[in-house]
């Protein structure tokens, strides 16, 4: 069962934080990328929340790779929270775990 | 030689791209009976090639899918991928790399056992690109 892409953002102890849920591929993922930009605009640190995403693709991991550069330049916190099992599963497949700063939770799988 | 063979085509549009992952995921998971996330993302990233880089050609519109199953092989063939003088400029991307994109082709080489191109035989000067795994004791 393939599941839209639903975006929401909000303030936790002077944080932002994206809350993705559905599925990040080609046509879905433009949309997480200006979501990320609009949640970098106050300044301060940002955090997307991964943990209701059963499908990110390469074009998915790209957008949080640019979001992740586009903090560094604005010298702002991104980081990525709760990330799901196939989120989790992309991001070791495309050695990039260590860039995020996410613990790899299988590495002996 | 396959033992069973599956077919999906749909216009190569990224709209388009969550009705192949269903499609496949569905047919993988009936056929094959183990954890076919991978798969379905390595067939997905090769789609999503043929739309962002498809060039037009007469008579072909579409992402042509073929998924052959048999003797513990899952087997797509994408036809009409690219052209034959594009092949050079299919390469996994390097991990050093700066570009924010370019995991597709990383994610496809990390996940199939054979990534390889032959020549489409319903399209001349087009590649038909063959993607193979190997299922470890699973049983297509």
């Amino acid at each position: 069962v393939s599941t839209p892409l639903q975006l929401r953002t909000q303030s936790e102890d002077g944080r932002q934080v994206l809350i993705v849920a559905g599925e990040v591929d080609m046509e879905s993922s433009p949309r997480l990328l200006s979501a990320i930009h609009a949640g970098l605009q106050p300044g301060g640190p940002l955090e997307v929340d991964l943990a209701d995403v059963p499908y990110i693709d390469s074009s998915g991991i790209a957008v949080l790779v640019q979001g992740l550069r586009a903090a560094g330049r604005r010298q702002q916190s991104f980081g990525l929270r709760r990330p799901s099992k196939q989120v989790l599963a992309v991001l070791r497949l495309a050695q990039l775990l260590e860039l995020f700063g996410v613990d790899d939770g299988n590495r002996n799988g | 030689m396959p033992t069973s063979v599956f077919h999906v085509q749909v216009p190569a549009e990224a709209t388009c791209l969550r009705a192949v992952r269903a499609f496949v995921g569905s047919v993988l998971e009936e056929h094959c009976g183990i954890d076919t996330a991978n798969l379905v993302l390595a067939l997905d990233e090769a789609c999503a090639n043929v739309v962002r880089h498809r060039v037009p050609v007469p008579g072909h519109d579409d992402i042509d899918v073929r998924i052959e199953l048999g003797g513990g092989t899952v087997r797509f063939r994408i036809g009409c991928f690219c052209a034959r003088r594009d092949m050079p400029r299919i390469r996994p991307r390097d991990p050093a790399d700066e570009r924010p994109g370019g995991f597709g082709t990383l994610l496809i080489g990390q996940i199939m056992d054979r990534v390889d191109f032959e020549p489409d035989p319903a399209m001349p000067g087009r590649m038909v690109l063959v993607l193979e795994k190997r299922l470890g004791g699973a049983r297509p």
